[in-house]
């Protein structure tokens, strides 16, 4: 009998759930099956009192309809609410734009920095920092610059004015290549390093040309034998490919710079045209990137070091270059105009 | 320098192109920075023969003349040239042909007779001024040959970009045709030449020469040539020195430029009978005056070094000849210079008279105390035929003789350094092609190198390393990765602060912006900044970059007032290295200073540009870890030693300390500098001084435990005198609430007549347990308390 009358309200609960069609009707629903005075809930609450064999076959029975008719509560509920918004009211334009919320932007230089730093951090090379404002030993004695060399006007130099003839001459760097000594001062062999900075030549602007630009000074040393100008090579074309993602060769041509020896000018392979030739390498196949060579002895004995014991290269690039061929920077000056809509590009 | 190849290959004896000449040297020299065609003008010129010369039938001045241009080929060509006659060989510009000077030869009928094109002058030709005649040629050029091939105008210019280093040897076309034969692998030909002594006769007829200046001028050699004619030189040595990029002026300058250019020793030709006495090489004498060749006086220095005979000073020692001693049409004898002089002597010259010359040019570089002697034997022998005149003297002082030198090479050390095992014969055979001696050391794996004097370059194992690694080919040279211990790069703090600061704005509101180092007189003073606290430039591109940025404000405002014509509002920021000038020492400091600007849209309330970036601060702190527990506002009439704080508003700015030390400040800017910048008053700054900021970053970041017991909130709104500031409040806050306000925040300020309310949300509590109302209220009465003890405040009804 009562297993009976639990199966049918168990149906009619089912049932008439379907036809509900407002809230309120839902709410009395849920009064009607599963509210204290339910008559599912009085017949459970009367188990107790059924003998042992029908309470094994009604007691569970009854549970389940009453997890079956909550689920189809829930489940209803979910329903409704859903049914009853009016979408339309709630709509609103998604093709309107966001509320601003504003954002800035690294300069392409100092993006273009650590993209470089992170490159050579990974090969294990150190990130220093160097004055811009250098003393003539630093930048130019200790390089080998002899006095009164036409070696001198390789690089158009600014000069801060003496107080006193006598006084030691200080310069806005005319290159980063003052780092050497200065690193090597205070650090020993085997020593790898990057010297990221910005640099001033006397010369005047114009869509290629800046008296002020950024490069980075890289530095490997270590006992003769162990860094050579093959170890360059390698690091120079690892260091290319990574940055411009793709295999790159390096190329390397007689040069002077007194402070190395030998001095190489190095290009590399054409990155857009792989070396075919192309307008951007002006059909040669290579680009220009910049000066390098194996240290010269006189700047290791400037820096300290004993003659003939180590051996390492020196390699230095232009930054501003290298983020002029990248973004494809066609006038120089604006990377220092402060232009916000060139800066917003990057 | 401009190379003729035509030249080059002459005395190289290279069976390559020009480009190839040009790649080689790419390759294993020299860049070669420009390959062009020599552009003479002359195409279609060809060589003619007046065959016969008549009158012109109607004109007293001109005839008519038969030239042969080619086999069976005879022109009539009428020419009014006086100097014209049977026989002579001359150039012929055709129909057609087009002249240097944009005239264009056509067949034209004179006064009735045919003209079919033009015998030319050394004018129409573009060879010079001369036109007062045809241009004769001489009896061996051939008939129908192209001019311009004939007499070797059409080369092909290489411009080699010869380096610092071998300016000695290089800067010559002997030296660099020496270069390009060993580059071609070659043997050296050029240095095998007969060295046959020069025949002085015994009475010496040469004017004595004495060095005073012994270091400044190791050698002077002169030779005295009696007799000579100054004349026009012949085509063929015009030619060289036109391809090459030098103007014939007479023989004997000509002379002298042509044997520079192929030795790379300058010369001077004095006319001898101007040269009073000895001749001296000596130091100028205070105020000594000297007119140049040029034209110009030169007032001179007691460091310059002249030639001087027993009266003045006749020329500038390795610089310029003088005026009054130069070799003019009427001069019979002369006396050439060929002399060394030091580089940094010159150069020093050079630079404080301003006069850059071919001559200083290659004395700088130091050339070699024994070219002269070379010299001096190929002048002997270009000469005679030249200038006529003969040679009745000679002078050589040379106190010190300078010979080669020896270095030993570990054959070891090349493979260390080029990290590519090259054969002994290989290593032999590039140093001996360089016309260097070479010697194996017995028993020893060492090479014994003798360099001779031409080259001072080299002068240790590294530099013959780099003759061996570039001859052989740095392209043979495959990479190779290094060996070397694992090993973590050693940290910069800085560095990697600055990056986090950076990439923090960026990713906020801030655009970065860099901006020159330079600024002028104008920004230093629309900035209200000291000029004489800045380091000045000795030699700036203009005015208006003179001094070194004491800070980035005032470029930051030109960049921001330029923006403000595309944008309304924005922030930028900038991590630059600025210079400051001690008034005392006059030493020069440098630091690292970071600025934040935020420019506000028109028409912002008072304050709103100083809070808006004192917001933006509070958030970039709290982004960075900086400690603000030990940080305050201070005012910034307490800092009256801080420069920066000039460019602010005096009472709308605040100096950020912490723990006694200045880290930075935030303003608006001083309304004076507002107006010089043409900005509104809607900008405010923020400058840090970075290593001081950075050293109040957190260093670590420790967890504290989460507030078990809810905090009590209440509101207290105090009222007080005007004076009263939001510091003072919260500092009594502070020490009224004593441990149990753990927070309190300002939600408004209120301003009536004299007085101003504040009203803050205060949050009491404990860590151990739920205050009562009792502990809660005996707080707030406290608060209430010293604010009327110390500021006389109340509640504010």
């Amino acid at each position: 009998m009562m297993k009976e009358r639990v199966e049918q309200i168990a149906q009619e609960g089912r049932e008439s759930l379907v036809t509900l069609q407002t809230s309120q009707e839902l709410e009395a629903w849920e009064v009607q099956y599963l509210g204290r005075k339910s008559e599912l809930n009085t017949l459970l609450k009367g188990l107790k009192d059924l003998p042992p064999e029908e309470k094994r076959v009604v007691g569970p029975l009854a549970n389940a309809t009453r997890q079956m008719l909550w689920a189809l509560l829930e489940a209803t509920k979910k329903e409704f609410l859903e049914k009853n918004i009016d979408w339309q009211a709630e709509a609103i334009d998604v093709t309107a734009p966001g509320i601003p919320v504003a954002v800035g932007h690294l300069h392409p230089i100092t993006r273009l920095e650590h993209e470089v730093e992170d490159i050579f951090t990974s090969m294990g090379f150190a990130v220093a920092s160097g004055p811009e404002v250098e003393s003539e030993l630093y930048n130019f004695d200790a390089l080998n610059f002899p006095k009164d060399h036409p070696s001198r006007d390789m690089q158009d130099t600014f000069w801060l004015k003496q107080e006193k003839k006598k006084d030691a001459r200080f310069l806005p760097r005319t290159h980063t290549s003052g780092g050497q000594v200065r690193y090597m001062e205070t650090h020993k062999p085997p020593l790898r390093v990057i010297m990221p900075g910005r640099v001033f030549r006397n010369e005047a602007t114009d869509a290629s040309h800046e008296h002020t630009f950024h490069q980075f000074e890289c530095l490997m040393v270590d006992v003769e034998g162990e860094v050579t100008v093959a170890t360059f090579k390698y690091v120079a074309e690892t260091f290319f490919g990574k940055f411009f993602g793709k295999k790159v060769t390096v190329r390397l041509r007689p040069s002077f710079f007194p402070f190395t020896e030998p001095s190489f000018e190095f290009d590399i392979s054409c990155i857009l045209c792989d070396g075919k030739g192309c307008p951007t390498c002006k059909q040669s196949g290579w680009l220009e990137i910049g000066g390098a060579g194996m240290v010269n002895q006189k700047v290791f004995e400037a820096a300290g070091y004993k003659r003939g014991v180590y051996q390492g290269f020196a390699w230095g690039f232009g930054l501003t270059r290298l983020a002029m061929m990248k973004y494809k920077i066609t006038d120089i000056r604006l990377l220092m105009s402060g232009d916000l809509r060139f800066i917003r590009q990057f | 320098m401009h190379y003729s190849y035509r030249w080059l290959k002459e005395l190289s004896g290279t069976k390559k192109s020009a480009e190839q000449v040009a790649r080689l040297l790419l390759t294993h020299a020299f860049e070669v920075e420009s390959i062009e065609k020599f552009s003479h003008g002359i195409d279609g010129v060809v060589v003619g023969r007046v065959v016969a010369l008549a009158q012109h039938p109607d004109a007293d001045k001109l005839r008519v003349a038969q030239v042969e241009v080619g086999r069976n080929d005879i022109r009539m060509i009428v020419c009014g040239a006086p100097n014209i006659a049977e026989g002579q060989r001359v150039a012929v510009a055709l129909p057609g042909v087009i002249l240097p000077g944009g005239i264009k030869i056509a067949a034209v009928t004179l006064r009735g007779i045919e003209s079919n094109g033009m015998i030319c002058s050394k004018k129409e030709l573009g060879l010079g001024d001369d036109h007062s005649g045809i241009l004769v040629l001489p009896e061996d050029a051939p008939v129908g040959a192209l001019f311009a091939k004939h007499f070797q105008f059409d080369d092909t210019l290489l411009e080699v970009k010869i380096l610092p280093d071998r300016g000695s040897d290089a800067l010559a076309y002997q030296g660099l045709a020496r270069e390009i034969t060993a580059l071609d692998g070659r043997a050296p030909r050029l240095a095998e030449k007969g060295k046959k002594t020069l025949r002085i006769p015994s009475y010496n007829r040469a004017p004595k020469v004495v060095i005073t200046a012994k270091k400044e001028c190791p050698r002077y050699l002169g030779l005295y040539y009696q007799g000579v004619t100054v004349k026009e030189s012949p085509l063929w040595l015009q030619a060289k020195l036109m391809v090459s990029g030098s103007r014939p002026i007479n023989n004997i300058v000509d002379a002298t430029n042509y044997l520079m250019l192929l030795t790379g020793q300058p010369m001077h030709a004095f006319d001898a009978d101007k040269v009073q006495g000895a001749i001296t090489v000596r130091y100028a004498k205070k105020n000594e005056k000297l007119k140049l060749l040029n034209g110009e006086t030169l007032k001179l220095s007691p460091e310059d070094v002249v030639i001087a005979d027993s009266v003045k000073a006749l020329a500038l020692a390795g610089v310029m000849g003088g005026l009054d001693s130069s070799v003019t049409d009427e001069t019979t004898n002369i006396f050439l210079e060929i002399a060394n002089f030091d580089g940094s002597a010159v150069r020093r010259t050079k630079n404080r008279h301003h006069l850059p010359t071919d001559a200083s040019y290659r004395f700088e570089r130091n050339l070699d105390p024994n070219l002269p002697s070379e010299v001096a034997r190929e002048t002997a022998a270009l000469f005679p035929s030249l200038a006529g005149g003969k040679l009745l003297g000679m002078r050589d002082v040379y106190p010190k003789k300078f010979g080669s030198w020896k270095i030993s090479l570990p054959l070891a050390r090349v493979e260390n350094v080029l990290g590519i095992k090259i054969p002994l014969f290989q290593v032999v055979q590039h140093l001996a092609l360089l016309g260097l001696g070479v010697k194996k050391v017995a028993d020893e794996p060492v090479l014994a190198i003798t360099v001779p004097t031409r080259r001072p370059d080299l002068r240790n194992e590294w530099d013959l390393i780099e003759e061996i690694g570039r001859l052989h080919g740095y392209d043979k040279i495959a990479p190779l990765p290094p060996v070397l211990p694992l090993a973590v790069p050693e940290n910069n703090e800085l560095k990697a602060f600055e990056r986090s600061v950076k990439e923090y704005l960026a990713h906020v509101s801030f655009d970065e912006v860099m901006t020159y180092s330079f600024y002028g007189t104008k920004d230093v003073l629309a900035a209200r900044l000291p000029l004489e606290r800045h380091a000045e430039l000795e030699n700036p591109l203009s005015p208006d970059q003179q001094y070194l940025c004491l800070s980035s404000v005032p470029l930051l405002l030109r960049r921001a007032a330029e923006n403000l014509r595309h944008f309304g509002q924005f922030d930028i920021f900038e991590w630059a290295h600025v210079f400051e000038k001690d008034l005392k020492t006059k030493r020069v400091t440098e630091k690292e200073s970071l600025t934040l600007m935020t420019v506000l849209p028109q028409k912002s309330e008072k304050g709103s540009a100083f809070f808006g970036m004192k917001g933006r601060v509070d958030v970039f702190f709290e982004a960075l870890h900086i400690d603000t527990g030990h940080l305050s506002y201070e005012l910034s009439e307490k800092f009256p030693a801080v420069l920066e704080l000039v460019m602010l508003h005096p009472t709308r700015s605040t100096c950020i300390v912490a723990e006694g030390k200045l880290i930075g400040m935030i303003g608006e800017l001083h309304p004076a500098v507002l107006k010089a910048f043409a900005l509104e008053p809607r900008v405010a700054v923020a400058i840090f001084f970075t290593e001081q900021l950075r050293a109040i970053q957190k260093k670590e970041l420790l967890f504290a435990p989460l507030q078990k017991f809810p905090y009590a909130l209440r509101d207290i709104s105090l009222t007080f005198p005007g004076r009263v500031m939001v510091a003072d409040v919260e500092q009594l806050l502070h020490e009224a609430g004593a441990s149990l306000l753990q927070k309190f925040a300002l939600f408004d300020i209120y301003e009536q007549g004299a007085e101003k309310s504040f009203a803050f949300h205060l949050s009491f509590g404990a860590s151990d347990r739920t205050l009562s109302s009792v502990e809660m209220d005996a707080a707030f009465d406290s608060i209430v308390a010293l604010a009327q003890e110390r500021f006389g405040g109340r509640l504010r009804s």
